[in-house]
């Protein structure tokens, strides 16, 4: 537990979106603190709400988002969202940055990679040309680049995929952010690539004491890189808990369908997939109740009617949202009972649901 | 690391059988890019075989390959006993309806302007002149088979569905000319976990209700190995190592197949992160390494690399590899 003030703080973080088919709340209500040097991994399906939410606490929504007061978010003991589009200039880069999904799309496609590199270097730092390579070609050594002095003069369409994601890292770092967002940084690269790059995340963040806040989608990739890992589902943190903690003692439903769909190496070929039937809520629409309830397997009345809170388990630094929390008995009877009658409380049909 | 041997093959009985696949593209100024140099393999009826490998391996140049898209270079494709390469374009028309592809976007591959129900029964309408009643009665009934409600979606766009849910319309558009062959080109790797999930289980289902053998391209091991019966890994354009799924899991003969294993995200904290980790870049395709062509990247490599390409050989029952110093494996394992 650091006694000092966390480096970021987000309390009941919700962000709303004002589109034709009414206000669509991406995120509702999330609130976690992050630590200096400290590695949060957030996980949660396509439409969870997970990049919205680091959009949000970087402050670059689109003009259509509201953000409804008392959502708080504060880094380094600043107010983001009161700073003034100079004050963020400055801000970003510089204090936080972030890489995203696909690095073809964040590079400018006409512009070389040096040019690129140094631009964020020469504005915020005020380099002079001659600096700002130097710092360049540093970097780009840092995040382990072959021939740097060569690439720094090509395009990123000569590059291969995994040395374009670590020219974006480059970017990222060049005015040494203290908090670095990785927004899904691995899902359009091959495993091993996959692989180098979370490594290199790793040791940079080792090597530089920066924060890490880090999106995907897959349990697998937070599991020995974040030092504690939120769960979001449908604009809400459903788990929170250090990794170990959420691995051994996994609470909330969703966490656990979200582990059984992960196809595992060590399982015989042919082993069937335990994947989570139908898809996440409509957002736009009003939800009562737990979120997760119709594609839950121990779904009770309670669960469509009340909304469960988000609570401690007795484990340290462990809150989920669930009444029948996965392992308890309370739980083994919901299971029991629904599979009794074949159907959840909330019309999820569990003989048909290990077919979708 | 070569492509050249042949004894992994198990003759005639193979379904599909492809031999000494060689695929160049031009590259300008007399430059060519050896996308896939003199791979073989077959594939049973009824089986599942898995290609895995990094992109720019070749992986999907041979799936393609297989269906004449493009015409490969040198080599045969024989399937159920044609020679694809000798067909004429008719001839070729008519056999790909037995073979069918999926795509890795399922979004970017279907029609945006166009009706689910037209985009599925388009095979139909070319093949079969019975636009009428049964044409839709067998788009209605593979959509059910794919998991989606035919009154419901019939009438939609692409747009209006999610990434799973377009890739289970690319799977009905694949069913709905009853193919024998489904070739699919990274079908999950665009997709969520919690979707890949239903979309490889669902696949499962289509082979058992169908009778389909599949290709199943993939860069994660952990996929492939979940669905297939037998596994290539591909380099380069070359072939590393073919054995059972499981069988590969457990005693990996090649060195890069290892470093595809140690590459997998363990979703355990207790499971410390592998120090493997695969070193430096794809070397370019237009002018390989000699020798083995994974020796620029290898831990285990001697002068022996260099000089002579490796040969495919047995070494258990039903597992093969192309290295000259593979890992130790059991000989009295017999996988799968």
């Amino acid at each position: 537990m650091a006694t000092e003030r966390p480096l970021l703080e987000v309390e009941n973080l919700r962000t709303y979106f004002d589109t034709p088919r009414g206000i669509l709340k991406a995120v509702d209500g999330v609130s976690f603190t992050l630590d200096k040097g400290e590695t949060i991994g957030i996980v949660g399906e396509s439409g969870s709400g997970k990049s919205v939410l680091v959009r949000s606490i970087m402050n670059i929504l689109t003009s259509n988002a509201i953000v409804p007061d008392g959502s708080d978010v504060h880094f380094d003991g600043k107010d983001t969202r009161n700073l003034s589009r100079s004050e963020a200039k400055h801000f970003w880069g510089t204090q936080m940055a972030m890489i995203f999904q696909d690095p073809m799309t964040s590079l400018n496609p006409v512009k070389k990679v040096g040019v690129q590199i140094t631009e964020s270097i020469r504005y915020h730092l005020g380099a002079s040309k001659q600096e700002a390579m130097d710092r360049a070609l540093e970097l780009m050594v840092q995040v382990g680049i072959p021939e740097p002095r060569k690439r720094l003069k090509e395009y990123p369409h000569q590059l291969s995929g995994g040395m374009r994601q670590r020219v974006t890292i480059a970017i990222a770092l060049a005015c040494n952010p203290k908090l670095l967002i990785a927004d899904e940084p691995t899902t359009a690269l091959d495993v091993t690539v996959q692989k180098q790059i979370l490594d290199l995340l790793a040791s940079l963040q080792e090597e530089l004491g920066m924060a890490m806040i880090l999106i995907t989608h897959d349990l697998g990739v937070v599991a020995g890189r974040a030092r504690r890992i939120g769960v979001m589902y449908a604009g809400k943190m459903v788990e929170t808990a250090d990794t170990t903690t959420l691995f051994h003692h996994m609470n909330h439903p969703y966490t656990e369908a979200l582990f059984k769909s992960i196809p595992r190496v060590e399982h015989q070929s042919h082993t069937r997939l335990d994947a989570i039937s139908g898809r996440p809520p409509d957002m736009v629409l009003e939800l009562v109740g737990c979120r997760f309830a119709p594609r839950c397997r121990y779904a009770q009345e309670q669960c469509i009617t009340d909304e469960p809170e988000l609570f401690d388990t007795g484990q340290p630094d462990h809150r989920q949202a669930c009444f029948y929390p996965v392992g308890s008995p309370e739980n083994a009877q919901a299971l029991a009972a629904n599979q009794e009658t074949g159907i959840t409380a909330a019309g999820l049909d569990l003989t048909a649901a290990a077919v979708s | 690391m070569a492509g050249t041997g042949k004894v992994h093959m198990r003759g005639d009985d193979a379904l599909v059988a492809v031999e000494d696949l060689v695929m160049e593209f031009p590259a300008g100024r007399q430059a060519v890019v050896h996308a896939v140099s003199g791979i073989s393999f077959d594939i049973l009826e009824g089986e599942t075989l898995g290609l895995v490998g990094e992109s720019g391996c070749g992986k999907s140049t041979t799936g393609r390959a297989m269906m004449q898209l493009p015409p490969p270079t040198a080599g045969s494709v024989r399937f159920d006993g044609v020679e694809m390469t000798e067909l004429s374009k008719e001839d070729l028309r008519r056999t790909r309806t037995r073979m069918q592809m999926i795509f890795q976007d399922p979004i970017s591959s279907l029609n945006p302007r166009r009706k689910v129900k037209d985009i599925v029964a388009e095979g139909l309408s070319i093949w079969h002149n019975d636009a009428g009643d049964t044409a839709v009665q067998k788009v209605n009934e593979v959509l059910d088979a794919v998991g989606l409600d035919p009154e419901v979606v019939s009438d939609r766009r692409p747009h209006q569905f999610s990434g799973g849910q377009c890739q289970r319309i690319c799977i009905a558009r694949a069913l709905v000319l009853d193919p024998k062959v489904i070739i699919c080109d990274e079908p999950v790797s665009a997709l969520d976990v919690s979707v890949q999930a239903q979309i490889l289980n669902l696949l499962e289902e289509m082979k058992e209700r169908y009778g389909l053998t599949l290709v199943f391209i993939a860069h994660d091991l952990a996929v492939v190995k979940n669905v297939s019966d037998r596994v290539v890994v591909m380099y380069l354009g070359k072939v590393c190592e073919v054995a059972g799924p499981d069988t590969l899991y457990a005693h990996p003969a090649h060195p890069y197949t290892d470093v595809l294993l140690a590459s997998i995200p363990e979703p355990d904290p207790d499971h410390p992160v592998s120090d493997r980790q695969i070193t430096g870049e794809l070397p370019s395709p237009i002018n390989p390494p000699s020798g083995c062509r994974f020796r620029t990247r290898c831990e285990k490599v001697q002068d022996l690399c260099s000089e002579k390409e490796p040969v495919l050989r047995e070494i258990a029952p039903d597992h093969f590899v192309a290295c000259h110093f593979p890992n130790e494996v059991p000989v009295s394992v017999n996988g799968s």
